[in-house]
């Protein structure tokens, strides 16, 4: 059990004089106990200071002995706002709990917006036009998108570049690297004569043909690789407003079947308003969570592109173009790659045409 | 050795307590949208008040935080200093405008720092007033009508705390639309340190019948 003098202030310590032989009152235990000046008697007569000590076992925690606010300990605490005369708007007292009861899958980010409509509703100046307008914007929004949408899926940048990519990827297979470099030994005239007439890239001058328009095609999906990340970024951006314009028509169809609810027993009309509208909004919001899907699909298509642009077509294909004319320079002055060459080249092409594929 | 017990039954010895809170900051921020040709001027006001439990309550001009008050706008009257960007501070910087903005599709903020409005000061009311700039018609035309919140497609004023947590909001073209003057609410010193507190009152009037309400 805890004795009378355990807690009490401990006997007053001695600290420095002042010339005045006042001293200041300390709280807390002295961190020092070796300054001369502790040593020191006191001056006869001088004033002693008093010294509060902690209670034993008493912790004050850190943040809180950091944070008192100087006003508080001298001025009046006030409960209640002075508010001058005029007319007031009532708000709506309505928790998360309240709303998410009507909506138990809803996000917390929608019930904290439906929340927050509900509480900017004034009952006092609601009318009908405010209900049947109530969430409209956002439906408005909605449509926007949806047009935004179809308009960029059919980009011209688009159609273009994914035109050049099937030129590309139709020179390529055919393309037969072994043939055109005169790689195969033994082949006869007639052989030599045929292969000029079939659809393959298999001669010299087919495969530098070729090649020459292939470059072609690398420098123009170049050209466009500006434009393609410049729509890729727009359907991001659609893909998130829609992903928001979605919150957006969650959270009024929400709130607007609890203002529906509210509003029942005192007005009627008004409450029924509410309703219809918390319908069409869930109704746009199923609608626009289907599109959604289908926005996201279309901001692969560019993704795709571009991937293959940076990847292959830019990187990889530039340097087997180089091989190309290398093959070409190397009959045209009348030798012949070895088979192994010829092969190698062969692999590559291989691993470009299934990455443009891709 | 003696000692007493110095506490008398039945009587709990007071304790002293202190709010452990700092300032807390907040922001008010009013924006409007209306049409060209039809300038209506919104302005965010707010006071540093002294509530004893009679009202808010103040004494001086420096404790006004309005456009009225600087001494650009009301070069005979006005006791705030304007800075050159435009905004002007009470002088215990507790309280601070962003500036008067007069033209369409704008906004207006000011910042309530608790931790800087002076020793004394536990309320500042918040209060925003429209009045009639230039609704493009003649000058001489003595039938136009007060302005009023209504005539504005879109004004709203909301609260956020140094979170960006809206706390308060109202929109003023729709609830007071038939009003001028509007109280959003007051930011108190209460028992748990700086809390806003809504208190959503219009009529019709001028800054002055606020400052004759608060003075």
């Amino acid at each position: 059990m805890m004795s009378e003098d355990e807690g009490r202030p401990k006997e007053p310590e001695k600290v420095r004089d002042t010339p005045s032989g006042v001293r200041p009152t300390v709280i807390g235990d002295r961190l020092t106990g070796d300054d001369p000046a502790d040593k020191k008697p006191a001056r006869p007569g001088g004033l002693h200071p008093t010294v509060i000590s902690k209670p034993a076992g008493s912790k004050v925690p850190k943040a809180k002995q950091a944070k008192l606010t100087p006003q508080a300990s001298r001025t009046h605490v006030v409960v209640a706002p002075t508010a001058i005369p005029g007319t007031e708007r009532t708000r709506i007292v309505v928790t998360n709990g309240d709303l998410r009861a009507l909506s138990p899958q809803a996000s917390a980010r929608v019930v904290d917006e439906a929340a927050r409509i509900v509480e900017l509703f004034s009952p006092d100046t609601a009318n009908e036009r405010q209900a049947v307008l109530w969430g409209h914007d956002a439906q408005q929004r909605y449509g926007e998108h949806v047009a935004r949408a179809v308009e960029l899926s059919q980009s011209k940048v688009l159609t273009r570049t994914a035109h050049y990519l099937r030129r590309m990827v139709e020179l390529l297979a055919a393309i037969d690297v072994e043939a055109a470099s005169g790689a195969v030994a033994g082949e006869g005239l007639l052989a030599r004569t045929l292969r000029r007439a079939n659809a393959r890239i298999d001669t010299t001058e087919e495969l530098e043909r070729a090649r020459i328009e292939i470059n072609q095609l690398v420098g123009l999906t170049g050209a466009a690789l500006e434009d393609l990340l410049s729509l890729r970024q727009a359907l991001e951006r659609l893909d998130g407003d829609i992903a928001r314009t979605a919150d957006a028509i969650e959270a009024s169809a929400l709130a607007a079947q609890f203002l529906s609810d509210y509003l029942r027993n005192k007005r009627e009309e008004l409450s029924r308003r509410f309703l219809e509208r918390s319908m069409s909004l869930t109704q746009s919001l199923v609608q626009l969570r289907g599109s959604a899907s289908a926005a996201s699909l279309q901001a692969e298509q560019p993704l795709r592109l571009i991937t293959a642009i940076q990847n292959v077509v830019l990187v990889s294909l530039p340097d087997l173009l180089g091989s190309f004319a290398a093959l070409n320079t190397l009959v045209r002055s009348g030798r012949r790659p070895t088979h192994t060459e010829a092969r190698e080249i062969a692999f590559r092409l291989s691993d470009i045409l299934q990455n443009l594929k891709a | 050795m003696l000692t007493l017990k110095l506490e008398k039954p039945g009587v709990a010895a007071p304790k002293l307590r202190l709010s452990l809170n700092k300032g807390a900051r907040f922001k008010v921020k009013v924006e409007w949208h209306c049409d060209a040709g039809h300038i209506d001027d919104v302005d965010v006001h707010a006071l540093e008040a002294r509530n004893d439990g009679s009202g808010a309550k103040v004494a001086e001009l420096i404790n006004v935080l309005s456009t009225y008050n600087t001494t650009r706008m009301n070069p005979g009257g006005g006791a705030l200093v304007a800075n050159p960007d435009g905004s002007f501070q009470t002088p215990s910087g507790g309280l601070t405008h962003s500036g008067d903005k007069r033209v369409e599709n704008n906004a207006e903020t000011v910042v309530i720092d608790g931790a800087r409005l002076p020793h004394g000061v536990n309320e500042v009311p918040i209060l925003v007033t429209v009045h009639e700039t230039d609704h493009g018609h003649d000058e001489d035309d003595g039938d136009e009508e007060e302005a009023a919140f209504g005539d504005i497609e879109v004004c709203t004023i909301t609260l956020t705390d140094e979170n960006g947590r809206e706390l308060g909001a109202y929109s003023l073209s729709d609830e007071f639309k038939d009003f001028n003057v509007v109280q959003l609410g007051s930011v108190l010193l209460g028992p748990n340190g700086w809390e806003y507190a809504a208190v959503g009152r219009g009529f019709v009037g001028d800054f002055n019948d606020v400052l004759a309400y608060f003075s």
